[in-house]
């Protein structure tokens, strides 16, 4: 029992000088504080996509045409719709990946927006730009790809691929957002005389 | 019958009285003071002295938080806010200043961020690139002449470096009762410093005031 006594005492004794050895250290000023919650920095965004115009779902594969003949064509279509906040031009340019050069300069591009002709030659030369600038909004571009009547025969069973190239530029203000799309093609030629 | 028997009473004992009366008849005498007077104060007070400050804007109206949106509208951002830190109490203070609290926030990836950035968490506190790339400065402003004493972005782990270039950089400012302090804080980013990786993100952060009492040799 005395034991017991003993360190109780010890024990508030020991906590008596942790307390003081403590209290030295603090303050007894006064304080005032002012606290300006939530300040905040925040990006917006850029984007857009390539989208199926039948069920809007991504796109990526546009042409794929086998056994193509002179007078032949298909035909593909491309919604171009902005996803982001920021309104945009874009540049639409092709470039070869692979094949037949004279085969890519020979096929022949026509392309409408709004059942308007906007582009009509070889496709390797096609370049068009366009703005989306309201929220959601789109562009459709139907294409169409095919040989002349008078393509030569050397360009019979003959490959060649291209990229459509869809890419942002700055703007007036020259966002540092960019965004890039890319339909690629695969194009082989049959046989004919 | 008698209170004292008459054979107790001895002339020494007679002695002994008279003496122990005669000396506390002198000592009576000389502890009395003769001449007393009384004032009595009825204005004596203890007043506690106060410490308050107010921050507001340099128009006087209260201080609003810094809202910057649309970060990638255009090449670069650059602006500025200016607080009036006014100590109306009645005590000096000393000023601190400090950001608590900075979060970056991812707030999930788009498809051109996502080929640069690995991180798309949603709010995804922390995964934010934003404040990285954002510089800021703060200057304070006392009695006509300014000094520049933090220089640091609004990346999270920072935080501590803003109180740390206070207390090195401010010259202990104290703020008399009625005085006044401005205090800039400044951000910057130019076209180079950022791109995709920070589409859709944010950092928000706490501007934190105190105002500590200065005490005598303290």
């Amino acid at each position: 029992m005395k034991n017991e006594k003993r360190s109780w005492f010890k024990l508030v004794f020991f906590g008596l000088v942790v307390l003081l050895a403590s209290a030295r250290f603090t303050d007894a000023d006064f304080l005032d504080r002012e606290d300006l919650a939530d300040n905040i920095f925040e990006a917006t965004t850029l984007d857009f996509a390539n989208r199926d115009t039948a069920n809007l779902t991504e796109k990526s594969l546009f042409f794929n045409i086998f056994g193509l003949q002179p007078t032949g064509f298909a035909v593909e279509s491309v919604r171009i719709k902005k996803e982001g906040n920021l309104g945009f031009t874009y540049q639409v340019v092709v470039e070869q990946t692979l094949g037949n050069p004279a085969l890519c300069q020979a096929l022949q591009l026509r392309v409408m927006r709004n059942w308007q002709l906007v582009y009509e030659g070889s496709v390797m030369a096609f370049n068009y730009s366009g703005a989306l600038i309201e929220e959601n909004e789109w562009h459709d571009l139907v294409m169409s790809l095919g040989l002349p009547d008078d393509a030569p025969s050397d360009l019979a069973n003959q490959n060649c691929g291209f990229n459509i190239y869809i890419t942002t530029m700055s703007g007036e203000q020259g966002s540092p957002f960019t965004d890039q799309e890319v339909l690629t093609s695969q194009i082989q030629t049959g046989g004919w005389l | 019958m008698p209170f004292i028997p008459k054979q107790a009473i001895t002339a020494s004992l007679v002695r002994n009285l008279v003496i122990i009366v005669g000396v506390a008849a002198v000592g009576l005498a000389s502890t009395q003071a003769l001449f007393r007077d009384v004032e009595q104060s009825q204005q004596g007070v203890f007043v506690v002295g106060t410490l308050d400050m107010n921050v507001e804007e340099p128009s006087g109206q209260v201080a609003e938080s810094i809202v910057v949106s649309n970060i990638g509208e255009s090449t670069s951002i650059d602006g500025g806010k200016t607080w009036v830190v006014n100590n109306v109490g009645s005590l000096p203070g000393r000023l601190t200043f400090s950001l608590d609290n900075i979060r970056n926030y991812e707030n999930s990836c788009n498809e051109p961020e996502a080929l640069e950035d690995v991180t798309c968490g949603n709010p995804g506190e922390g995964e934010g690139e934003l404040g990285e790339n954002i510089e800021t400065t703060v200057t304070l402003t006392k009695g006509g002449s300014s000094s520049q004493v933090i220089t640091a972005s609004l990346a999270t782990d920072q935080a501590s470096s803003y109180q740390t270039q206070w207390i090195d950089n401010a010259n202990d400012p104290i703020i008399p009762p009625g005085g006044s302090v401005e205090v800039t804080f400044a951000w910057s980013a130019d076209e180079y410093s950022f791109g995709n990786e920070v589409q859709s993100d944010s950092v928000k952060f706490d501007v934190v005031y105190e105002l500590e009492q200065v005490i005598s040799g303290g």
